[in-house]
């Protein structure tokens, strides 16, 4: 125990003694936070839209007025003829074109419905997507059909839409991942390269103390970012978990197990830092495609989805949605927890038993 | 001579690293087979709940309208809590349809349909909506409720008609894996020999300054264009995506693109004390801001001022616009005039730089 | 103190160290010579129980290396040839380290760290150990060693670098502690220093190739120094072997 704490209180001194690696550890994840948080939007807005009316009814005018009132769209061009509408998209002027031909309100009135071109620039196809959902959206409100049935919807748990809602909860976790999984192993390593671990072998330390030794100021740090973030989340993004902190905290806990594990799995491959570098990057990458972050996991084929049930990410992750956004209780979150301490324990299991305390 | 050797030996060095080759390799690869099947907003089914409280046969054949729909998956309930059901992760939406549902549309009066949805999701939610909206309003239509649309929205999807996700991330990530070899390992191949000592060696030899530079450098600009190439032709041949323009411009702007990748790489390893800050100035300065800040994934416009004023001067902005506009638009080069611009001057400013610092810290 | 039996190290088709045997008597002082490559380091790491070894095994302070080497742990103190302590971190950290991993009583830290405040000044002890000098830096490692006051000492090549006034200091240091009762095994390159050993012991090729006191070493060689003696020995052995190609092409060890 003693040595625990011994190993423990020298890597506090060396964490101190390392100005540059200090002010990392504070600032990275808050920036990360920061920046990630802004421009991590899968959210679509101000889409360029170019207009070519050949109609000019006050119909199609006032379609065109509530489309530049609209905060999804900038309206950027009036074009002429059709052919300036597609040149305008090509030459990456516009994303979106608009053509009312000639006979529009005249339809509209004869035939009950009048037809509008739409050119969407579907390089993203994504976006394509969205901007058309956008149009049917404030097209059909301005298509005023007399229907007796109105159909209220309300938005739960993020009723103001905010896609800051989806993601930030997510940046917590990787940054958590972050600091356990990269740095972590990079800090092993680095006693490897040094040569330290190395005289830390031929003392009576055992396997055991060792790895605590190492792994347990991580925890600390991880869990100090976390509160950190937390705050910084509520300041920067008026969004604060609506469930209980608490278990969020111990869901995290069962979480670090696998990074942590993971971390020490990868500084007995690596016997440099880059590589350490390398190595954590590469997983942190495949866990967080794989996790449900970017890509809806429904959405991935069959294969690759049971491929997910490997990954500790894609259960945090959820957890960590679900507590955050609907304040959904650890109880009703066993499909997700139970299988992130299992992972836990047998990642970490793993990496115990691989660890050496010699160099080659 | 000394060019040849100082390149022989930055290649064994190369090789000798397989691991970090091997992931080079690996990960842009398997990038592009994620997002090219999986990453779509269409979704595969929507969870729809119905509290069906009128039952009526207007309100059954509603639910009908719904079953009969590929994209739905309905459960009913009833008198369910929506919130509730939503934590369990059970329902996308829930539809409620109050008792006086038929009453109401009977008599003339507005009838109501309540539809909550979980919006923790803020775009799944939209698009479940739109989901739901299309299939009532089609139900309503259809028994003379309500006339049709007085405005209907033809789509054309153009340059990419499927919406493939990889037309959209091939290119981006070329850009990513061109500025992470460029980059980083340019950056750090030069700061390892400052620590371990063997750069001083080399100061003291015969070989001239832009021997080393080159020496350095021309290896990993073949690595990045081996990786480049290997990506756009995994993305031909797996995806089809197509390349409808140039490709000589396609060529020639991918080597301005390394160029400046390495520029940049060798300016950080004359900042760069170790190997850990060479990453890490790496990272922060060139991936991630080919990662956030070029429009390689997150759209632009719809960031805050700030960080949209940020990316003016990432040198990834441009070249995807470019290199999206050579292969999925058939651009020609005048229609890339701006972007094209825009990329050479980075290029142009960072090349300089990194030539005039490095042969300074040469010198010193 | 230390019984070394047939001990054998293999690396794949490679045999490092072959069927190495000897006996290092308490309070001796016991040089191990060789040049590079010629298994010195492997033996080391085994005897320290940092290596398995493929066959034999070493007795340290009647522990087996082989079946208990964290037994064997705690009877030795070890000092590596690169500086290998906490270098951000100042001596009187490292100091304080290494003692609390030992489980050296707090009286005995407390009086380490004020010796090395008087040795390295106020200021000194208080900066990080990577700026020491050379000399220090290895004095240092020695103080770090010695802290559980083990009965074995190993020290691999502990004055490579350091001035002649610096390794004659060390050497005073080490004879001190052999008086005082320490087994102390010592690696070096320095045949000036191998003089002042009790006993030497000279590897070739994986194997023992003399072992004696330094005189008997060099009247055995008819050389007149030790350097000559050793110069001599490691041709005579390379000749017996006829200029085999594995012993001639082994890495560093």
């Amino acid at each position: 125990m003693r040595i625990i704490l011994a190993l423990i209180k020298k890597e506090f001194r060396q964490l101190v003694a390392d100005p540059f690696f200090f002010r990392f550890l504070l600032i990275a994840p808050l920036a990360q936070l920061i920046v990630l948080g802004f421009s991590l939007t899968l959210e679509t807005s101000n889409v360029s839209l170019a207009v070519c009316d050949l109609d000019r009814s006050p119909a199609s005018r006032e379609l065109i007025s509530a489309l530049e009132n609209s905060e999804h769209f900038v309206l950027t061009h009036h074009v002429l003829q059709y052919q300036e509408l597609e040149q305008s998209l090509r030459r990456w002027e516009a994303a979106v074109g608009i053509y009312i031909p000639p006979d529009f309100s005249r339809r509209r009135s004869t035939e009950g419905s009048g037809r509008i071109l739409v050119l969407l620039d579907s390089v993203d196809g994504n976006k394509a997507l969205t901007a058309f959902g956008y149009l049917t959206q404030i097209v059909s409100a301005e298509s005023v059909s007399a229907s007796p049935v109105q159909l209220t919807y309300r938005y739960r748990f993020n009723p103001e839409l905010r896609s800051e809602a989806f993601m930030v909860p997510g940046i917590v976790v990787l940054i958590i991942t972050i600091i356990t999984l990269l740095i972590a192993s990079m800090s092993l390593v680095r006693e490897k390269e040094r040569g330290t671990l190395e005289q830390l072998s031929v003392t009576p330390i055992t396997k055991g103390q060792l790895i605590a030794g190492k792994l347990l100021p991580f925890l600390f740090y991880a869990f100090v970012e976390l509160a950190i973030i937390l705050r910084v989340a509520e300041l920067v993004f008026r969004l604060s978990p609506a469930g209980s902190i608490l278990q969020l905290y111990f869901a995290v806990l069962i979480y670090l197990g696998s990074t942590l594990g993971l971390g020490l799995l990868i500084s007995s491959i690596a016997s440099t830092q880059q590589q350490a570098l390398f190595i954590a990057w590469f997983c942190m990458v495949f866990m967080i495609l794989l996790s449900g972050f970017f890509i809806p996991i429904d959405n991935m084929p069959l294969w690759l989805q049971r491929i997910t049930l490997l990954n500790p990410l894609r259960f945090m992750m959820t957890i960590v949605r679900e507590i955050y956004l609907k304040s959904t209780p650890l109880s009703l979150l066993l499909d997700q927890l139970l299988p992130l301490g299992a992972l836990g324990v047998g990642i970490f299991f793993a990496s115990v038993l691989t660890f050496q305390k010699t160099v080659k | 001579m000394g060019l040849k050797a100082i390149i022989l030996k930055e290649f064994k060095h190369i090789l000798r690293d397989y691991r970090t080759l091997i992931i080079l390799f690996l990960l842009p690869l398997i990038m592009i087979v994620l997002f090219g099947y999986a990453m779509s907003l269409e979704l595969s089914s929507v969870a729809l709940v119905v509290d069906d409280r009128d039952d009526s046969s207007v309100s059954r054949e509603l639910i009908r309208s719904f079953r009969g729909s590929a994209f739905f998956s309905l459960r009913e309930v009833r008198l369910g809590n929506s919130l509730e059901l939503f934590r369990r992760r059970e329902a996308d939406a829930v539809l409620t349809i109050p008792e006086n549902f038929s009453r109401d549309l009977f008599r003339g009066e507005t009838a109501h349909l309540d539809i909550d949805i979980d919006a923790s999701d803020a775009s799944r939610g939209l698009i479940v909506r739109q989901y739901i909206n299309s299939v009532i309003r089609t139900y309503l239509v259809s028994v003379g409720n309500s006339d049709l649309p007085a405005i209907e929205l033809v789509p054309a999807f153009l340059y990419n008609q499927e919406r493939s996700g990889a037309f959209f991330f091939v290119p981006a990530l070329t850009a990513l894996i061109v500025i992470m070899v460029a980059a980083l390992l340019t950056s750090l191949t030069i700061t390892r020999e400052k620590e371990q000592g063997t750069f001083e060696l080399l100061r003291l030899s015969p070989v001239h300054s832009y021997e080393i530079i080159l020496g350095k450098v021309l290896p990993y600009l073949l690595l990045a264009l081996l990786i480049a190439g290997l990506i756009v032709l995994f993305g031909i041949l797996l995806f089809q995506v197509p390349v409808r323009g140039s490709i000589t411009a396609l060529a020639v702007y991918l080597l301005i693109y390394c160029l400046t990748g390495l520029s940049f790489g060798i300016l950080i390893s004359t900042v760069a004390g170790s190997q850990q800050a060479a990453m890490l100035i790496a990272l922060i300065a060139t991936l991630l801001p080919t990662l956030f800040l070029s429009g390689f994934m997150f759209q632009l416009e719809a960031m805050p001022r700030p960080l949209q004023i940020i990316s003016l001067f990432v040198p990834a902005r441009y070249f995807l616009i470019i290199l999206r506009g050579l292969m999925l638009k058939g651009n020609s080069v005048r229609e890339l005039l701006v972007p094209g611009t825009a990329l050479m001057t980075f290029s142009f400013i960072f090349l300089v730089l990194a030539i005039r610092r490095f042969r300074a810290y040469l010198e010193s | 103190m230390i019984e070394v039996r047939d001990l054998t190290k293999r690396f794949g088709g490679l045999t490092a160290v072959r069927d190495l045997s000897f006996i290092v008597d308490p309070g001796e002082v016991f040089g191990f010579l060789g040049a590079n490559g010629a298994g010195k380091t492997t033996s080391i790491r085994m005897m320290c129980g940092l290596l398995k070894p493929s066959g034999g095994d070493a007795l340290l302070d009647g522990i087996s290396v082989r079946h208990n080497p964290e037994g064997v742990k705690r009877r030795i103190g070890y000092m590596s040839q690169r500086f290998s302590l906490y270098g951000e971190l100042s001596p009187a950290a490292n100091v304080e380290f290494f003692a609390r991993v030992y489980g050296v009583s707090k009286k005995k830290i407390q009086s380490e760290v004020a010796r090395l405040q008087t040795e390295l000044g106020e200021a000194g002890a208080g900066r990080a150990a990577s700026e020491l000098p050379l000399g220090f830096k290895q004095r240092l490692g020695l103080a770090c060693a010695l802290l559980h006051d083990p009965p074995i000492i190993v020290l691999d090549e502990p004055t490579s670098g350091v001035d002649p006034v610096g390794r004659r200091i060390f050497w005073e240091d080490i004879y001190t502690l052999s008086g005082a009762g320490h087994t102390v095994l010592v690696t070096t390159h320095f045949m000036d220093e191998a003089e002042y050993c009790d006993r030497i012991a000279i590897m070739n090729a994986g194997r023992l190739i003399a072992l004696d006191t330094p005189a008997a070493v060099k009247a055995r060689y008819g050389a007149e120094t030790l350097n000559q003696a050793f110069i001599r020995a490691v041709a005579a052995d390379r000749e017996s072997l006829g200029g085999n190609r594995e012993w001639d092409s082994r890495p560093s060890s």
